[in-house]
């Protein structure tokens, strides 16, 4: 579960610069948050697995729900282009192909989360 | 036919409305969040000789009503009487809910307990003992999940089975002498009243007020109170509290398997969402994709309408004379301006409808309840708030759920900063016209500056009515849960189907009268017609703002709804709102007039709403002026302020 947290982390992250390059600063601040998620749940891991997988979970979930809106967002965006000026864009496909492979990796943190979650039986303080 | 009357009464967010949607037929909105009915609601169906009134009731977690709408509940059942009451409870808590079973049943109501979410009963792996339950209890139990329907002829079976009254005694023998004594000395006087003497007894007991002043009124009050404080039980609240959690633990023991408490995913989700670090950033995370996904998604939607209106509009500029012109410049042009937008709407609320319904809005109220302590709110009052983006009228009413009447006033007074749907639609035209890419930006910006206008104001109006506290929240968070197709349709179609109406209705009528003032003297170029002088004779107010006469009449419309605001530039602007809006205003000028429509005088009908609620005048004159005069200075200072900017 680590390996996972830490690549979503790094993948939000890296997400999230590139959208601010592309001027699309509401965009990357959900990408930062979704990042920050994880991020904070690697902290976790370490003090209390379930509230580690908490994290996880949660960012996994936001992940699928971020990626859902991006893609929407980005077609939405081209169709409309496509109906005002008769042509097609292809432009800002490298944040929509980095947004898709998140919200997998989002689908993956969710179960792998969601396993872990129900197997340890380490008490979290709450 | 005979006719009986059954009322619905449970604790909030156990499942009620979708008891009366199943048994009625309706489609009344079911949330998954409390507090969504704050006043009663009424449906009917035949159930072989019987025509059956029912009475879906706000929830409530006791008899002694401290809210208006609580109050609604409990007047309802003492005043009225209904012939049988449903109690829905909520079956994964049934500790919480009995103790209102227990209430009801000191009314001597005849009830039937309906245990609801049997689903996640199954799913969280609890064992109920229903017929053991139903011995212990004394009345009959029927299980159920709402949400999918449910057996009509079992539970009126279980209406004419149910006993006429129970009676537990569950409190200790000393206090049960003394509540017999109340009882026998209210049914002297009170008998033919019909006020359950055992509520009464035991309410007064506890110090609800209504008992005491039933007491009071027919001079038994001052007797009553000599009997409590004979054995030292001038406030037996706690002893009563404990008596009856005891009984339901006791009841509960024999009836009820719960595995071993662990965290399920609605604990996990809770962790992140309610995080003292991250709970805000994901709140504002989710509202901004809410807003962008209604605004993108529904863009091509919206092209697409406009060009059907635009072909629409061509063909009826064929048409010679008045009519053609009618038609096309001001039905056409004007209506359709608005009805592009239907996509927008309908986006929108379904983004608020999964919202609602997946039990997020809970958390967000009890995120947001620490914020709102310091601008003197509770946390109850942020629903009213997040109800108000959809419509501030049908928000203004949910503040009945706030127990203090300053609170509840001043909830009501911000409301209308809190931007409603109807003026989403004229954030995308100017938007749209100036911001291109960064469109959904600007829209969401104006919704953030409504928040955080409408909680500046809260802090002033605090200070003004001497508003001290604010009410300490106190909410249970429902379970997550995915939306259903079905809910977020009548959601979606509820909310939407508003719009439409006052598409046909008031913007209709509105878009005629703004095109007979811009063709008459008939025949005149626009510049010199009635509608010009009107503007004309206004724009001088609006000078320093840079409105010139056609924003000053769109805004003097715009007061009655507002799409109206849109469909007059519309009929201005001739089919062509971007070409029209640049020749009238800068992108400076745009979002001044994007936060002047955010601020400026509530719509018609939220008016009477404020003045229905209130039960006076004043708070609507009142919001009137103010949100003029702040209109005007905020719009000003923003205009003034950006020009200077860009200057330099």
């Amino acid at each position: 579960m680590n390996a996972i947290t830490i690549i979503m982390s790094v993948g939000y992250a890296a997400l999230g610069v590139d959208l601010v390059v592309n001027s699309n600063y509401m965009d990357s601040f959900v990408a930062f948050t979704v990042a920050a998620v994880f991020a904070f749940g690697l902290l976790d891991v370490f003090s209390a697995k379930k509230r580690g997988a908490a994290h996880v979970l949660t960012g996994g979930i936001l992940s699928m729900i971020f990626s859902s809106y991006f893609v929407i967002e980005y077609f939405a965006n081209d169709f409309d282009f496509l109906i005002n000026s008769r042509k097609w864009t292809w432009s800002g496909i490298a944040s929509l192909i980095g947004a898709a492979i998140l919200g997998i990796g989002g689908v993956f943190s969710y179960y792998l989360s969601k396993k872990t979650f129900k197997s340890v039986k380490i008490k979290t303080g709450r | 036919m005979k006719r009986i009357k059954v009322a619905l009464v449970g604790n909030p967010n156990v499942g009620k409305t979708a008891l009366f949607n199943a048994l009625t037929g309706a489609h009344q909105y079911v949330a998954n969040w409390p507090g969504v009915t704050v006043e009663k609601k009424t449906g009917k169906f035949t159930w072989k000789d019987y025509e059956i009134d029912v009475i879906d009731l706000p929830g409530i977690y006791t008899l002694r009503a401290r809210s208006i709408d609580e109050r609604v509940s409990r007047d309802y059942l003492i005043k009225e009487r209904p012939d049988v009451v449903f109690n829905v409870v909520d079956a994964t808590n049934l500790n919480r809910n009995l103790y209102l079973t227990i209430q009801l049943s000191e009314m001597g109501l005849k009830t039937v307990l309906i245990l609801n979410q049997m689903d996640q009963v199954k799913n969280m792996n609890i064992k109920i003992n229903t017929s053991e339950l139903e011995k212990r209890l004394g009345i009959r139990v029927i299980e159920t999940v709402a949400t999918k329907g449910v057996d009509v002829d079992e539970i009126m079976k279980a209406a004419f089975d149910a006993s006429p009254s129970v009676k537990y005694e569950i409190y200790p023998t000393q206090f049960e002498e003394l509540i017999k004594k109340i009882e026998n000395l209210s049914k002297g006087v009170l008998k033919d009243k019909g006020i359950p003497m055992r509520w009464l007894a035991v309410s007064f007991s506890e110090g609800d007020e209504l008992a005491k002043k039933i007491l009071e009124d027919n001079n038994l009050l001052e007797e009553a109170e000599k009997i409590l404080s004979e054995k030292g039980y001038q406030n037996a609240s706690l002893v009563i509290a404990r008596s009856r959690y005891n009984f339901i633990s006791s009841t509960l023991k024999q009836v009820e398997v719960r595995p071993k408490e662990s965290w399920t995913i609605s604990d996990a989700l809770d962790h992140v969402f309610t995080h003292k670090i991250l709970g805000i950033p994901i709140f504002v995370s989710i509202l901004w994709m809410m807003f962008q996904f209604a605004f993108s998604a529904s863009t091509p939607l919206s092209d697409l309408i406009d060009l059907g209106f635009q072909t629409l509009a061509n063909y009826a500029h064929a048409i010679h004379g008045w009519v053609g012109s009618l038609i096309g410049d001001g039905i056409i042009s004007g209506v359709g301006s608005v009805l592009v937008f239907v996509p927008l709407i309908f986006f929108m609320f379904f983004a608020m409808g999964v919202l609602e319904d997946t039990g997020y809005m809970s958390r967000a109220a009890f995120l947001i309840d620490r914020l709102m302590h310091k601008f003197k709110l509770s946390g109850k009052a942020f629903i009213p708030m997040i109800l108000g983006f959809g419509c501030n009228a049908s928000a203004i009413m949910t503040t009945r759920t706030i127990e203090s009447e300053k609170e509840r006033i001043i909830s009501i007074l911000i409301n209308p900063f809190i931007s409603c749907s109807a003026r989403l639609v004229v954030y995308a035209v100017i938007a749209g016209a100036f911001f291109g890419r960064f469109a959904g930006l600007a829209i969401f910006s104006i919704y953030m500056v409504s928040i955080a206008f409408a909680l500046t104001m809260a802090v002033v109006f605090s200070f003004l009515l001497k508003s001290k506290e604010s009410s300490p929240l106190t909410m249970e968070l429902p379970r997550y849960q995915l939306p259903t197709g079905r809910g977020l349709w009548i959601y979606m179609w509820s909310r939407g189907k508003h719009f439409l109406k006052k598409a046909g209705g008031i913007i209709l009528g509105a878009t005629v009268t703004v095109w007979f003032l811009s063709n008459m003297p008939w025949g005149t170029n626009i510049q010199n017609s009635w509608a010009a002088d009107i503007g004309k004779a206004l724009a001088p107010i609006f000078a320093p703002l840079h409105f010139d006469w056609h924003i000053t009449l769109a805004l003097l419309f715009g007061g009655i709804a507002k799409e109206v605001t849109v469909t007059t530039l519309g009929t201005f602007a001739g089919g062509n709102f971007s070409m029209f809006l640049k020749t009238v205003l800068d992108p400076i000028n745009a979002y001044a007039l994007m936060l002047f429509v955010l601020i400026y005088i509530p719509c018609v009908a939220t008016q009477a709403v404020m003045r229905m609620e209130t039960g006076s005048y004043k708070w609507p004159i009142l919001s009137v002026l103010w949100s003029l005069s702040s209109a005007y200075v905020i719009a000003l200072l923003f205009e003034t302020i950006g020009h200077l900017v860009v200057m330099i």
